[in-house]
């Protein structure tokens, strides 16, 4: 819920929460018929463990003062959702409709309840591959093209740890894969430059080198390409992976990059310098022979 | 390749026996009498994460390797695996030779059982999912065992942080999963997205089965029923957010498992003190699902008290029993303690460095 916020939605951010959380799956509605269910039918075993629980989530939870309240504590704007799985939806929905095939007299008749059951489960659920299912490419559960990635960079690169920018998927997966290669871009500036916050004014006069080469990457902006490059320098970048697609290929070719290969949908370009800082490890060894293990504790 | 997947797939019952192993060293205390193999295996779960965050806190905080926690909790776990197997083995005995009876006299109901987990586990664990969290979660584990260090380069970058982030300091359970990684040489992408993910959906439907078993009693078409639809609205109740995409999709953060292991369990527990209230060992039990969930994630500190005072305000007040929010403020001491940190970490109170002063190059 990275746009939602309690200082601008104040004691409606609960209402905006419960509908992001749900997102078209109607569950918390069945939870409050069960609980409804449980309150006119159910033994008193069944309201001790569900309904009285239950009403005192309704009265916090989902009470529209407490994420104000509890927001002028801590920053809860992108975390509220999460109290949410304090309503046990999963359970109660199960139980009950175990309980009501279990009241069922013939297995035929269980059959047509869990069948009928089902579909109103999924009538009003949203199902978990619902834009498709895609099956793992390896065992890794990543896209072949990312270990292909990681290969061509390690065989290009003379040092250990090359730094890279990619495409948006590519940066977000290959450091799962292979923590070896360095990215200068992390998840939050990505998520900001694929977002439009970084503006032509800020390309322009702000010298940050991570907007400078996303405004390129992922802008597709033709800043001049002194800039780019200095910004290339500046952050010690060795190797953009791009689209095939990509119309900002001819543009690399221009500022100086060298395609050094390609994959199926991915293009490697390698841009080489003589200011390149190639980054090491620090050397923790030093520590450890300074400084006795468990020293910290005893100052 | 095809090895490798082989060892992940039969890490998930390693885990399990590995969870029992430690939990019997407390389930199995009170002898045969009330000793249960999925009661065991949960306990085993929460004490075995309480365990490992001891020396991987000291060793992380004095800038030791990885390797050095990898080496020593080997040790510390086949130590303790074989000490629960010398004092427990009789109970195990007593206790597998009724399961087999057992089994053998609801063999339809152990065979639904089986189908039911083992088609979730076959649709989840052959499936590709792309989520940004991972970018951090399993690129930390990652980056750990590249770099043989704990939590002290950015897992997003792979640039050197100048101090632990206190919001993944004391969540140490992908430490672990580095730590298993170093072990047994597997991928941290298999550790984490096929071998953890197996292990919290066994460990999640295991509870779904006791609350199951405490509603319904000993009927077991209705048990098997209730652990179907569960499997059946989990894969329904679907957006970003929900507890149940995130069991499906993203077991590699703890938080996944605060959601569909340890609320599931307070729910339990719950169930067990509408009976016995009085009982101090629900009570432990709940002390140790509360400590040991500060250490899947830092997200627990908030949620793990919210959720004990939800269930306990009504049972204290059913049971007239002022006692009852006692334990319940007992039990979320270690989530406040772990809350007050982390304000006091925000404000800028202190900070936990990755080098010592006399490290003055960085």
């Amino acid at each position: 819920m990275q746009t939602l916020t309690v200082a601008e939605s104040g004691f409606l951010y609960i209402f905006k929460c419960i509908e992001y959380y749900s997102s078209g799956c109607f569950y918390l509605l069945l939870y409050a018929a069960a609980l409804a269910f449980i309150f006119f039918k159910g033994t008193e075993k069944e309201k001790a463990v569900f309904l009285w629980p239950g009403i005192v989530t309704l009265l916090t939870v989902f009470n529209p003062l407490t994420p104000v309240v509890i927001n002028s504590i801590f920053d809860i704007n992108k975390e509220y959702y999460r109290f949410l799985w304090i309503a046990p939806v999963t359970l109660v929905l199960a139980y009950i409709s175990a309980r009501f095939v279990a009241q069922m007299n013939t297995t035929g008749e269980r059959i047509i309840a869990a069948a009928g059951i089902c579909l109103i489960l999924a009538g009003s659920g949203v199902y978990l591959y619902s834009s498709g299912y895609t099956k793992a490419a390896n065992i890794y559960k990543m896209p072949e093209e990312v270990i292909q990635v990681a290969d061509i960079i390690h065989k290009d690169s003379d040092h250990e740890y090359p730094r890279a920018v990619c495409d948006y998927n590519m940066n977000m997966e290959l450091r799962q894969y292979d923590a070896s290669i360095m990215l200068t871009v992390d998840r939050e500036a990505y998520m900001n430059a694929v977002a439009g916050g970084i503006t032509d004014d800020m390309l322009k006069y702000d010298e940050n080198p991570v907007n400078r080469i996303l405004g390129v990457v992922v802008m597709g902006r033709q800043i001049p390409k002194e800039d780019f490059i200095k910004a290339m320098d500046d952050s010690n970048t060795e190797y953009i992976v791009l689209d095939h697609y990509s119309s900002m290929q001819y543009y690399l070719k221009k500022a100086g990059l060298k395609k050094i290969g390609e994959t199926g949908t991915r293009v490697i370009y390698r841009y080489t310098s003589k200011n390149t800082e190639v980054f090491t490890l620090p050397d923790y060894s030093e520590v450890w022979k300074q400084q006795k293990f468990l020293s910290l504790w005893q100052h | 390749m095809t090895l490798q997947m082989l060892m992940g797939i039969m890490m998930i019952p390693a885990n399990l026996i590995l969870y029992f192993l430690f939990g019997s060293l407390i389930t199995a205390r009170r002898g045969n009498k009330d000793f249960s193999i999925s009661m065991t295996v949960l306990t085993g779960f929460f004490v075995y994460y309480c365990l490992f965050d001891i020396p991987c806190l000291v060793i992380m905080l004095n800038w030791r390797p990885l390797s050095w926690l990898g080496n020593l909790w080997g040790v510390l776990m086949g130590i303790i695996c074989i000490i629960s197997c010398i004092f427990n083995h009789k109970v195990w005995k007593d206790k597998f030779s009724r399961l087999i009876v057992l089994l053998a006299k609801h063999k339809a109901f152990a065979a639904a059982v089986i189908v039911i987990v083992a088609a979730q586990l076959a649709i989840i664990l052959n499936a590709y999912q792309f989520t940004l969290d991972a970018a951090y979660y399993v690129a930390n584990v990652t980056t750990s065992l590249q770099t043989n260090t704990m939590n002290i380069y950015d897992p997003y970058t792979g640039d050197w942080l100048n101090h632990f982030e206190m919001r993944y300091l004391f969540a140490t359970y992908p430490m672990n999963d580095a730590v298993w990684c170093y072990l047994t040489g597997i991928h941290p992408l298999l550790w984490t997205k096929t071998i953890m993910a197996g292990t919290a959906l066994v460990i999640s439907n295991i509870i779904y089965y006791r609350i199951a078993l405490e509603l319904f009693g000993r009927k077991t078409s209705a048990i098997g029923s209730m652990l179907f639809f569960a499997g059946v609205v989990n894969f329904f109740y679907i957006s970003i957010f929900t507890s149940s995409n995130f069991m499906l999709t993203r077991t590699y953060e703890g938080k996944s498992l605060i959601g569909n292991i340890v609320m599931p369990m307070i729910i339990y527990i719950f169930i067990k003190l509408n009976e016995e209230h009085i009982s101090r060992r629900f009570w432990r039990l709940l002390f140790l699902v509360c400590l040991g969930s500060t250490i899947l994630s830092n997200s627990a500190n908030m949620l793990v008290p919210a959720m004990v005072g939800v269930f306990g305000l009504p049972l204290a007040i059913r049971k007239r029993s002022i006692k009852v929010i006692v334990n319940c403020l007992i039990c979320i001491i270690p989530c406040v303690i772990l809350l007050l940190a982390y304000v006091g970490y925000v404000k800028g109170l202190f900070v936990f460095y990755t080098y010592p002063p006399l490290f003055g190059k960085h």
